[in-house]
């Protein structure tokens, strides 16, 4: 080995050295790219894990029946049926939801059944993340209720939902069908830009947010939230369940 | 600058950094949280304090259609982008870019807690804690800034 290495000029040598140098410097920086590529890619797993595992946790939340109505049921509420009942079935709606759509028969069932021995009130929660037009619509019918027609426009609102939901203007919708319920068009188109309009369905929404309400439709039975009822007969037996308490 | 008081005061300035990562992050998963149930169509729930359905729901919580918390986002991803390279490379300008992205952040933040106490008259816990957050990411990164200058001259 000694003679092996004697055999080399010096030049050799420092040529050799130099090469190993390199090849040092070679492998470290090879070492700290691994390295910063093992940083950045667990950087990226983590932060990709906490936002797959909040979609997960927040999409699986139960929603808890039995929470509390926060607002009391006031005059500037729209309430239909039996006024003086101590029943009262409260239902958090947006007029643009496609579910609040599905359980409208179901109420008017409910309403002409049961509309003279319980009180049904409607409060809006328009999901505006989602549903462009359910707050225009929900000033729409209180625009119709300052002229007596909330529950016409409610009605209309939902069997026509899927002709104005995706509607650039369906203010314009609004009108015509303000217009076919006989509404004065000025007052109707005055009363849903109005400041009363904006804030009575904002006022509602705060107050379904406070009362826990996460989606919609919600129902509160006697100001108790209850757990949607998949089908009437369901509705039904907790609607008589409260009439016999 | 001797050598001991030189490798203290980077043993300092890691600790400083890993503790703007450390709310960095925090801030990053409070404003995921509020952009999920804000996509989602949900409210978040308060435990602490109460507040929160007010705030979200108010027309502070969005410009436009993108709610203010999807931008929180994004800023603090890029703040822990720049504080993870700067950790990866050491590399001082990342350290200076970050410093620079704090400003708005503050004011921003300064803005909104004014909202929320003096506007909206409702406090919402979550955003709370990232605005509170945004200040000292703020008074830490200027701190460092300081003190990187320092070390450099």
């Amino acid at each position: 080995m000694e003679q092996e290495e004697k055999k080399f000029t010096k030049r050799e040598r420092y040529e050799l050295k130099k090469q190993e140098q390199i090849k040092e410097k070679e492998l470290a920086s090879k070492i700290r790219k691994r390295k910063s590529l093992a940083v950045w890619l667990g950087v990226a797993g983590i932060l990709l894990a906490s936002v797959a595992g909040l979609i997960y946790v927040v999409s699986n939340q139960e929603p808890s029946a039995g929470a509390k109505l926060a607002n009391e049921i006031v005059e500037s509420d729209w309430s239909r049926g039996n006024l003086e009942s101590d029943v009262v079935l409260l239902e958090y709606a947006d007029f643009q939801c496609p579910a609040c759509a599905a359980y409208h028969p179901l109420l008017e069932q409910l309403y002409s059944e049961y509309g003279d021995r319980i009180r049904m009130v409607y409060r809006h929660f328009p999901i505006t993340q989602i549903h462009a037009n359910a707050e225009p619509a929900g000033r729409a019918a209180e625009a119709a209720g300052r002229q007596g027609k909330f529950w016409e426009m409610h009605d209309m609102l939902y069997e026509t939902q899927s002709s104005w939901a995706n509607e650039r203007n369906a203010e314009d919708k609004f009108i015509q069908y303000a217009e076919s319920l006989d509404l004065n068009i000025d007052q109707f188109k005055a009363d849903m830009n109005s400041d009363e309009a904006k804030e009575k369905v904002a006022n509602d929404n705060i107050g379904g947010a406070r009362s826990g309400v996460q989606g919609t439709p919600t129902f509160f039975l006697n100001g108790e939230k209850i757990t949607n009822p998949r089908n009437y007969d369901e509705l039904k037996t907790v609607v008589e369940q409260a009439l016999n308490q | 600058m001797n050598s001991k008081q030189l490798s203290s005061r980077r043993l300092t300035n890691k600790w400083i950094v890993l503790a703007l990562i450390a709310l960095s992050f925090t801030s990053f998963l409070v404003s995921a949280y509020l952009t999920v149930e804000h996509f989602l169509g949900e409210v978040p729930t308060c435990t602490i304090l109460e507040g929160c359905e007010e705030v979200a729901k108010s027309k502070y919580s969005q410009v436009g259609p993108i709610p203010i918390s999807l931008f929180g986002v994004f800023y603090f991803l890029l703040l822990l982008a720049l504080l993870v390279f700067y950790l990866d490379r050491e590399h001082e300008m990342a350290l200076k870019i970050f410093t620079l992205f704090t400003i708005p952040g503050f004011f921003i933040s300064l803005v909104l807690l004014w909202l929320q106490f003096w506007i909206i008259g409702a406090v919402c816990i979550y955003c709370l804690i990232v605005d509170i957050s945004s200040v000292l990411i703020f008074f830490a990164a200027i701190y460092l800034y300081i003190f990187v200058l320092q070390k450099k001259s």
